[in-house]
Formats: structure tokens, C-alpha cells, sequence
């Protein structure tokens, strides 16, 4: 027979505690994921009287969701993309296009009227969400254009200057197209949809969309081009398609984002997002460890949070201070912490779980004379 | 007749700037294959020390220009040292994050510096630069035969100093095969502190230069020429000094031709230029000069 049916005792065992510890992990996932409904629920109930906290948690999931992208196509594939910007900048008009009111667009656009066929149809706020994916794939099909010519060459750095030249030509569109854009002067009264339900709801689709693909052998291939291109591509990986998988599901999270991001603060404009926030990005995903989807996640709610709160000095100290400190930080992380804080790993309740363990062990041991160590191998 | 005159001596000291920079990338790029985001700091950092040492410490403007090079170059070695020294076996994106970090850092400070400010600043004037030289009805200002001068002395010097001299060759032979080289004897470290040394210090030569001709000092100066330096250096292939050199003066005179002919849509040169970028990228990423690379096994 073949071995696989014969296995030892012990293995089994291990196995049978193995199987335990992941529905362990589920459950206790699922319970958080309850939790965070009830929490968004009675969040966005009572957002006027935690505004300040409501808006850092908004900011935190979306800044995460574009991190999750970001550390796809940074941390796990190893290709270094400055884009992540224009995409949110694509989302976030697109976005703004399908759900401001037409009355809004008749007014706004008064130098060159609007183009159709944006001028004659808006979406209400059941159409939000065809609106947030809209976001996405416009940014997609941007990914599409830049990621087809950049990711061809061998040299993976290019991609950083192509997409980072897309960022610049992207913001001289968006001024230079006043038919589409308003131009410089951007757009104001975008109706305020987003609120915790779409962003986290976003937010934890899509992470799990991420995660998926990263336990994948698509997720393994990308973590084989991430440390050896040539290599991977001899065994028989298809380095570019993969590369472009990775970088248009950044596009697409970062499309998503822009666009909860422009319906949170109600108005558009070129300079939205900018090439700082691409560095904002760079610093959560370093921060979380490059190539970990929680740590993106954690990522950017500090990052979201730390924002606001280092506010005052910008207002009260140095205007431009915050940002020195923010570039230390991603310098000294990268010097001294290069894991960040998941490292290319992920949260898992196994730490909680094993002292969980520990403690019964203790318990029992205490009654019964066992010895806390082997109790929680039995467990 | 005066006009493609006058635009033809814009064109070369647009090109020699844009020269001097793109040595800088191209020769980290040919050692480390790094793309040394902070490369634009480092020559915008060069007009602002000209500013300090000008307008805080009151000196005359030839020392203070020998100064900016001096500390700006050693600027670029600190940085070098710091910052990218201890991650040279790391990841290519740890690399790539921390020049990123310095880059943002740098630009940064100058907002902070009570001194300098988000505000815009003038450059020190520095006389025999604003002369302007009538021929007929040619009007040329002096600092457009300056520049592509000193630029050209500067060029030759560095020619010479990477084709001609032992550190040149060590230069190169890094460039070739870093490895083999260490174990040839040579002293890895101290040829790449050289190579930063030499990079920033054309860097700042280019930033007090454009500061000469362009008179205004922001704190994102160097993004943009940077990047359009950048791209030269791609396009002369990078990698290569002469590359880098022949790159500039092309992206120089084609800006200038484009602004001169099509003026209505000078705000799209930007756009234009790394439309090309991605053009070279596309159909020859080793540019015009570059030998393609082979990846080492």
C-alpha cells in the first residue's frame, strides 16, 4: 500500500491537533468578523459623536485596502511600483463622475460642460458599489497600459519609473482634460457615501481575495519571482503573466480605494494623490513587513491613526515636519527592522491558541499532577 | 536666423545639465543597479547650500560654490554610507524603498530648515553668468555659453578619470562583475564611496549650474529634472557614461525644440518625455549605446 495510508500513530495525532488549530483559527476569526459588524453597525449609527475616531478608522481601511494591493505587487512579487497614486486618482474621478447628482454636474462644470455620456446619468446610493468596482477596473485597464510595456523587460526596476511617470502624466491629464476633469479646479459636493460598512466591507474582501491568492500557487510563484526571476521562469513559471496578475490586482485595490476615498471626503481634485501618497503606502506595507497582508492591513490603521495624531505638529511645529518624520521612520525600518512587524508572515491566533493551551495545561497539571508541557502537546 | 541661434545655445546648456545629472544615475545604476531616487535631492540640496553659504554665512560666490560641491558630494557618500551600505545583499526593494525614504526625507528637510521653507527662494546672482552678448541680432546671455563650458571640462575630467585612471578602472570593473573584482583585490567600499563621490559632485556642479540659469530654489527642484535626467541616462543606455552624456544633450534639444515649435503644448512636455521613456523601455531598454545585460546565474 502506499505509505500515506500507513501513517504512524504519533503523525496522526499531530495532524488531528493541526486540523483543531485551524478551525480554532476560523472560529475565532469568524467570531472577530462578527464583531466588527456589530461594530460597524453601531459605528455608522453614532459616527457624529466619534467623528474624529469614525474618520481615522474610514482612512485606516482605505489606505489598508490600497496596502493590500501594494503588498502584493511590492512585497510578495518583489516588483517595485511607485503607481499606486494615479490608480487611486483614476478610481477616485471615475468614482466622482458615476455618483455626483446632476444638478451637482451641471453646476460644477462650467467652462467646458461635461462630456457624455457622465453629463446625462448618475447612480444613487444603491449604485454605489457598481460605482467602488467601476473604480477598480477602470484602474485595471490603466494597469493594463502601463504593466503590459513595463513588466515585458527583463529589469525589474523599470517598472518603478514607468509607473511613476504614469503618475505625472496621469495628474497632467487629469488638469489638462477640463471636460472630463473640471481641470485644476476639481470637483466639490461628491455626495459623502462612504462610510465603515463600504470601507471595511471592501477591506475585508478584499484581503481575503489577497490572502487567497497569496496560499495559491499563483501566491507561490509570485513569492518564487520575488526571489529569484530566473529561476522561477526556468521552472516553467510565466514570469510576466504572473507580474501582471500581481500588479492589476494592485490597480484594482488601489482603484477601489480612490474611490472610497473621494466619496469619504467629498470633493477631487488632481492633486488628491499624489506621489506622497504612494509614500504613505511604501511606509505601511514596510511598517507591516513587505509581502504580509496583515501587515498592511495593521499597517494602515497606525498609519491612519498616527496621521491624525501627528497633525499637530505640521499645525503647531514645522509645516512639512511630519512628513521628516515619516521618511526617518521608513529609513530607520528598513535599516534596522527590515521584517516590519508580520514580516512576509501572517496573524494567526495560533500564539493565543497555544497559551490558551498552556493555561489549561496549568489547570489540569494543578489537579491532576500532569506536567503543563505535555498536556499541551496532547491538546 | 537669431532665433534658432539663441534656441540652439538653450538647447546645449539644457543638455549639459541634464548630462551632468544623469551621470550620477547611470553610474550608481552600472554599479549597484540602484535607481538612486535620491539622486535628484542630492542636486537641488547643491543650489540650497550655494543659498546658505551666499545669503547666511556672507561668502563671496566662487567659494561658496567650491563649498556646495564639496559638502554636496559628501552628502552623497554619507548617503551612500548610512543608508544604502548595509542593505547591498538585501532585497532589490528594501534597496529600492530606503532610496525612496531619502529621497522624501531630503526634499523634506528643506521645508523644514527655518533657513530654507516650502517657500520659494531666489539663487545668488553671480555676475559675469547674467552678462548677455549681442552679435547682430543674436542676444546670447553669457551663462549659456558658461554652462555647456564648464559642463564639457567637467565631462572630459570624468572621461579621463574613469578610462585613464586606477580608480576609473576599478570603476568599471565593478560595474562588470562586482564579485570577481572583490576578489582581484580591490577595495569594493571604497570604490563605491568613490563612485557617490563623484556622481553627487556632478550633481551639485548641475545644481548650481541650473540655479545660474534657472535663478529660483523650491524644495521639489530635483524631482523633475532628475527624472527627465533619468531618463536620459535610460536612453543613452544606462549603464554607460557616454551613454548618459549623449542622452542629455538629446532630451535637452528636444525640449527646447518643443517648446520653441509647439509652445500651445509645452505643459505636456512632461508627459512627452516619459511617453519616450516608456517608447526606449518598449523597443530598446538598453538605449542607445548600452550593451543589453546578461543576468548571472
Amino acid at each position: 500500500m502506499f505509505p500515506i495510508f500507513t501513517l504512524p500513530r504519533s503523525e496522526a495525532d499531530t495532524r488531528m491537533s493541526g486540523n483543531l488549530r485551524v478551525w480554532c483559527n476560523r472560529g475565532l476569526t469568524a467570531l472577530v468578523l462578527a464583531g466588527l459588524a456589530t461594530f460597524i453597525f453601531f459605528g455608522d449609527r453614532h459616527k457624529d459623536e466619534f467623528s474624529l475616531i469614525w474618520r481615522i478608522l474610514n482612512l485606516g481601511a482605505i489606505y489598508a485596502i490600497a496596502a493590500v494591493g501594494y503588498t502584493v505587487i511590492n512585497g510578495m512579487t518583489g516588483q517595485f511600483s511607485l503607481g499606486p497614486h494615479g490608480f487611486m486618482l483614476i478610481g477616485g474621478y471615475l468614482a466622482t463622475l458615476l455618483i455626483l447628482p446632476l444638478a451637482k454636474k451641471r453646476f460644477v462644470w462650467i467652462l467646458e460642460p461635461l462630456i457624455e455620456p457622465f453629463a446625462s446619468f448618475t447612480l444613487p446610493y444603491s449604485g454605489f458599489i457598481l460605482a467602488l468596482l467601476g473604480s477598480g477596473v477602470v484602474a485595471v485597464l490603466a494597469g493594463l497600459i502601463v504593466g503590459i510595456p513595463a513588466l515585458r523587460g527583463l529589469r525589474g526596476d523599470y517598472l518603478a519609473i514607468a509607473t511613476f511617470g504614469f503618475g505625472e502624466i496621469l495628474f497632467m491629464l487629469v488638469v489638462n482634460l477640463p471636460s472630463l476633469t473640471n481641470g485644476a479646479m476639481g470637483v466639490t459636493g461628491v455626495p459623502t457615501y462612504t462610510n465603515l460598512a463600504w470601507s471595511w466591507g471592501f477591506l475585508i474582501a478584499l484581503a481575503y481575495a489577497a490572502m487567497r491568492l497569496k496560499n495559491s500557487s499563483y501566491g507561490r510563484a509570485l513569492r518564487a519571482i520575488r526571489e529569484d526571476e530566473l529561476a522561477a521562469e526556468s521552472m516553467g513559471i510565466n514570469v510576466f503573466r504572473l507580474k501582471l496578475l500581481a500588479f492589476l490586482f494592485s490597480a484594482f485595490c488601489a482603484g477601489v480605494s480612490g474611490g472610497l476615498m473621494v466619496a469619504l471626503i467629498g470633493i477631487a481634485y488632481p492633486g488628491l494623490f499624489s506621489f506622497f501618497t504612494t509614500f504613505y503606502l511604501l511606509l505601511i506595507v514596510v511598517l507591516g513587513g513587505l509581502g504580509s497582508i496583515s501587515g498592511a492591513i495593521v499597517g494602515g490603521f497606525i498609519f491612519a491613526a498616527v496621521f491624525e495624531a501627528l497633525r499637530f505638529i505640521d499645525t503647531a511645529v514645522v509645516p512639512g515636519m511630519r512628513m521628516v518624520v515619516f521618511a526617518i521612520i521608513l529609513i530607520l525600518v528598513m535599516l534596522f527592522f527590515r521584517r516590519g512587524l508580520f514580516g512576509q508572515g501572517e496573524f494567526s491566533w495560533d500564539g493565543l491558541i497555544a497559551a490558551v493551551q498552556r493555561g489549561l495545561g496549568r489547570l489540569s497539571g494543578a489537579g491532576g499532577g500532569h506536567g503543563a508541557g505535555s498536556s499541551h502537546l496532547k491538546a | 536666423m537669431a532665433g534658432y541661434v539663441q534656441q540652439f545655445f538653450n538647447g546645449l546648456t539644457l543638455g549639459s545639465l541634464y548630462a551632468l545629472i544623469a551621470i550620477g544615475y547611470t553610474m550608481v545604476y552600472g554599479i549597484l543597479r540602484l535607481i538612486n531616487f535620491a539622486h535628484g535631492e542630492i542636486f537641488m540640496f547643491a543650489g540650497y547650500w550655494m543659498y546658505f553659504l551666499v545669503f547666511l554665512f556672507r561668502l563671496p560666490w566662487w567659494v561658496s560654490a567650491v563649498l556646495a560641491v564639496a559638502v554636496t558630494a559628501a552628502m552623497g557618500v554619507l548617503i551612500e554610507r548610512v543608508a544604502y551600505r548595509p542593505l547591498r545583499q538585501a532585497p532589490r526593494v528594501s534597496l529600492l524603498s530606503t532610496a525612496m525614504g531619502v529621497s522624501f526625507l531630503l526634499g523634506n528637510v528643506i521645508i523644514v530648515l527655518p533657513w530654507a521653507g516650502g517657500r520659494q527662494k531666489p539663487f545668488p546672482e553671480v555676475d559675469f553668468m547674467r552678462k548677455i552678448y549681442t552679435l547682430g541680432d543674436v542676444r546670447i546671455q553669457a551663462v549659456t555659453i558658461w554652462v555647456p563650458l564648464i559642463a564639457g571640462a567637467c565631462l572630459l575630467g570624468l572621461l579621463f578619470l574613469i578610462y585613464r585612471t586606477k580608480v576609473g578602472r576599478a570603476m568599471r570593473a565593478i560595474a562588470t562583475d562586482m564579485e570577481t573584482t572583490a576578489l582581484m583585490g580591490a577595495d569594493i567600499n571604497r570604490i563605491i564611496s568613490y563612485t557617490f563621490l563623484v556622481g553627487s559632485a556632478l550633481a551639485a556642479i548641475g545644481g548650481i549650474l541650473w540655479g545660474c540659469r534657472y535663478p529660483q530654489l523650491y524644495w521639489n527642484l530635483g524631482i523633475l529634472p532628475g527624472l527627465r535626467s533619468f531618463t536620459a541616462a535610460v536612453v543613452g543606455g544606462i549603464g554607460n557614461i557616454l551613454g548618459a552624456m549623449i542622452g542629455g544633450f538629446i532630451l535637452g534639444f528636444g525640449e527646447i525644440l518643443f517648446v520653441a515649435f509647439l509652445p500651445r503644448y509645452s505643459g505636456f512636455r512632461d508627459a512627452l518625455i516619459f511617453s519616450l521613456l516608456i517608447l526606449f523601455l518598449l523597443f530598446r531598454p538598453t538605449g542607445i549605446l548600452g550593451k543589453p545585460l546578461k543576468e548571472k546565474v
